[in-house]
């Protein structure tokens, strides 16, 4: 999903008349500066990253004048927080706070249907709650085609204890908003942690709103313009890049994520890292579970679906052969159902430019497997293109299983390496 | 003999008939003996695909050919829900859904709005389905020769999370000649509109179903839902399968929806686990899955004599 | 210099460099385009490709970017086909990163 900063978030909640406390976004000491004399102190600096438990990550300050705002503002920006750099802060009037609580609506996957969940205990990373105190947890199944109203909240908080009648309804009220942001902005996640009572209301002092990718293309209003699962951290450059394949082409999808950016995970667990191609998810964890015991890891994920187009496999090979880490590739189908010649012509064009000295043949060890549809065309192709001749390059047909490509890759690996030493 | 969902006499419509996807599979689907009766483009009646006529709503479809059951539908992946309610509201038996990429909430829509009518959805990012020699719906197995080289008569429910390993399951299955009644791509999204126990439903009271086979992914909680039914008796007969994602890194999307672990959660090897501890028979290769169900389906007949 | 340049869905563009297909004796490119997928959208006119469909239709889908006219072209005819899709803001990356991608260097 494609989640938001939490000043973004808070943006939709005021959108949805959801009370958020006073806050300016600052990327500066003046501007910093600027902020507070509208604001006032005592103010909350707070790092915006995407990654989640920045109390426990120093990512949030709180200054009383000038000279401790300065501070922080300086000490903040640009630090790395969990990988993050920190390129914003948000300012806000802090909040005199009487009770933390936590709200959220989100899809449960087991009963197929949304679910608003409340807990009293907020403030606190609700997993922990889960697990430690699940009596503190409340929730309520949700009918996505006949809505959520503000006394299904009620009957919710009723449950809870310990809570005022108006404060209830305040609420109530709330979830009700927390839903719409839900609905209207097509969340996998609206989640409001924690939720302070005040002596006006009640107030979202933090925002996580998870956005649905599969639903950008009709979120207009969002500023997002990359949608590509990458987790708890922003997009790569090279993700970026690659998701405008899919963007003005509909037919098939070509999902492209970096597993390991810079491949420090994989150096760091002794692995030799390798870029990869697969036709079907399934097939890309499947050939992992393979890769990975011997040794090598696959630090770019993609998945070629739904049968793309020859120019988006041209596309995403150069995407993938553009990581400076890998000592390896794989291009590994399923038994597909895709038309796999169309694949092969991507890839031959791709290698053919990306090697146009040796007529396409590759100078690390790749790994081409062609099961299904076309397939027998697919490894003909690369025959008649002289690329199957390359020394370091193997292209397999249909009888092949994913343990076999893996060890075949293996092989043509340490050889690739005993006879050239590797790359320089 | 019926197989579960689909047989020789179910009449196809296919929705979106005029895209490029759709008039490749009604070849693919006509070519192997599927009737493919009718399509669906709004703006396009009076036409013909592949030989099949094209109406401008469900309903009008239904009109000229009342015998229709199943409803493929490809069409965009914004469109997916509203030709789902349409197909719904005209009371379709069963529908596939193909498009990837389908909004997590309208698949939500979808899912609520079939439950109050007569329609089992298959999908969303469905590869579809085959009853092997009898019919197939959707795009497995790409093109009818190689459908029919796929995919054998024979004794195997299969099932799978991942479209395209639902084929290389058969694949293995066939090589050491074992058939399938019926092989089913559920669709790899985290909400699909029929779930694995839904599956396991089917083939446990499907008599030609002798065993089922299965492909899992890192995800969801589809696994550990169907182990705990299994546990409670749900489902009796042997099962067979592989989890794939040993590997996967939390937070990390592998490709379509359903495919993330995160916060500890939805990992292979707690599938595996849950599985294992169901009875069922987990392998660690992928392409030792056919050797596997040789033996557990040779045990399980001879325990029954 | 005579050519036959169109644009295709994804971005990107076909140019066929006519003036080396006169003399071109397997007009590969044609029978590839007919034969595979559904794209089907080029076809001999006075002897030299030509397409069989508006530019619009063309850009719009009707060319299914299989890439077969350009590799076969390369292969039986007279490499008259440059087919040129750019992957847009990978130049961005490249420029970025600071060690060169496994191409470009040498084992
Ligand atoms: S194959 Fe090449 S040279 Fe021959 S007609 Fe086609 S484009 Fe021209």
């Amino acid at each position: 999903m494609a989640r938001l900063l939490e000043y973004q978030g808070k943006a939709l909640f005021k959108r949805q008349g959801i009370p958020v406390p006073e806050g300016r976004l600052v990327q500066s000491v003046d501007e910093a500066m600027n902020a507070i004399d509208e604001l006032g102190f005592p103010v909350a600096v707070k790092a915006q990253v995407l990654s989640g438990r920045r109390g426990k990550a120093g990512a949030i300050h709180f200054a009383e004048d000038r000279d401790s705002l300065s501070q922080a503002v300086r000490e903040l920006l640009g630090k790395q927080i969990q990988g993050s750099p920190v390129e914003g802060l948000l300012i806000e009037e802090k909040a005199e706070v009487q009770k933390e609580l936590y709200m959220a609506v989100t899809a449960d996957p087991s009963t197929r249907q949304p679910v608003g969940i409340f807990s009293p205990k907020g403030g606190v990373d609700i997993e922990e709650t889960a697990d430690t105190e699940p009596a503190a947890i409340f929730t309520t199944p949700i009918d996505i085609l006949r809505g959520f109203y503000y006394y299904d909240a009620m009957d919710l908080l009723r449950q809870v204890g310990g809570l005022e009648s108006r404060e209830m309804l305040t609420l109530a009220n709330l979830f009700t908003r927390l839903y719409q942001v839900y609905r209207e902005y097509d969340c996998k996640l609206a989640e409001i942690n924690p939720i302070a009572l005040v002596e006006q209301g009640a107030m979202a002092l933090d925002a996580r709103v998870d956005v649905d990718d599969d639903a950008l293309s009709r979120q207009t209003t969002l500023d997002i313009d990359f949608a590509e699962e990458a987790g708890e951290r922003a997009a790569t450059l090279l993700e970026i890049a690659a998701a405008t394949i899919d963007e003005s082409d509909h037919r098939g999808t070509v999902h492209f994520v970096q597993t390991d950016p810079d491949a420090s995970y994989a150096r760091t667990a002794g692995k030799i890292p390798v870029g990869l191609d697969a036709v079907g998810a399934g097939t890309g964890l499947t050939i992992m579970d393979e890769l990975v015991p011997l040794g090598y890891y696959p630090i770019n994920f993609c998945d070629s679906s739904g049968n793309p187009v020859g120019s988006k496999f041209y596309r995403i090979t150069k995407v993938i052969m553009a990581q400076p880490q890998i000592e390896g590739y794989l291009f590994v189908s399923c038994v597909s159902s895709q038309q796999l010649d169309n694949a092969a012509r991507g890839l031959i064009k791709a290698f053919k430019e990306l090697y146009p000295r040796t007529g396409g043949q590759p100078n690390i060890p790749c790994v081409v497997l062609f099961r299904g549809g076309w397939d027998d065309v697919a490894v003909d192709l690369f025959r008649e293109h002289g690329i199957s001749d390359g020394r370091w390059i193997k292209v397999l047909g249909r009888d092949t299983t994913e343990k076999e490509t893996a060890e075949i890759f293996d092989a043509l690996y340490r050889e690739w390496k005993k006879e050239t030493g590797g790359l320089q | 003999m019926m197989a579960i969902l689909i047989d020789e006499s179910t009449k196809v419509l296919v929705q979106g008939i005029t895209g490029r996807e759709a008039q490749v599979r009604v070849r693919l689907m006509a070519e192997y003996g599927t009737k493919v009766v009718a399509g669906v483009t709004p703006g396009r009646g009076g036409r013909t695909v592949e030989g099949v006529p094209v109406y401008d709503t469900v309903k009008e479809a239904k009109e000229h050919h009342p015998d229709i059951s199943v409803s493929a539908i490809f069409v965009p992946a914004r469109a997916a829900k509203t030709a789902a309610f349409e197909a719904i509201d005209a009371s379709i038996g069963i529908i596939t859904l193909h498009p990837e990429r389908v909004p997590q909430q309208d698949m939500l829509e979808v899912i609520a709005y079939a439950r109050g009518g007569n329609t089992r959805v298959i999908g969303p990012n469905t590869i579809g389905l085959v009853s092997p020699g009898k019919s197939l719906v959707g795009m497995i197995g790409a093109r009818a020769d190689l459908a029919r080289e796929f995919f054998k008569p024979g004794p195997i429910g299969v099932v799978s999370r991942s479209g395209g390993n639902t084929t290389t399951l058969c694949y293995y299955l066939n090589k050491v000649g074992l058939g399938q009644t019926t092989a089913i791509g559920m669709g790899g999204d985290a909400f699909v509109g029929t779930t694995l126990i839904d599956v396991l439903t089917l083939f446990e009271e499907d008599d030609e179903t002798e065993m089922v086979a299965f492909f899992g992914e890192v995800g969801t909680r589809v696994e550990e839902d169907a182990a705990e039914f299994i546990k409670q008796g749900g489902f009796t007969k042997p099962l067979v399968g592989y989890v794939s994602g040993r590997y996967a890194r939390a937070g990390v999307r592998f490709g379509h929806a359903g495919a993330i672990v995160s916060r500890g959660r939805g990992t292979a090897q707690g599938k595996i686990a849950a599985l294992r501890e169901a009875g069922a028979q987990m392998v660690d290769h992928f392409g030792e899955i056919g050797e596997v169900a040789k033996t557990v389906l040779a045990e399980y007949r001879r325990s029954r004599g | 210099m005579r050519a036959l340049e169109f644009e295709v869905r994804s971005g990107g563009t076909i140019r066929i460099d006519l003036e080396k297909c006169e003399s071109c004796e397997t007009k590969a490119c044609v029978k590839m385009c007919n034969a595979t997928g559904m794209g089907q959208i080029l076809e001999l006119k006075d002897g030299v490709p030509a397409l069989k469909h508006s530019l619009e239709e063309v850009k719009r889908g009707a060319c299914t970017e299989d890439l077969g006219c350009e590799l076969d072209c390369e292969l039986y005819g007279n490499r008259a086909i440059v087919i040129t899709l750019p992957v847009s803001k990978l130049d961005d990356y490249l420029e970025n990163s600071s060690e060169q991608p496994t191409y470009l260097r040498e084992p």
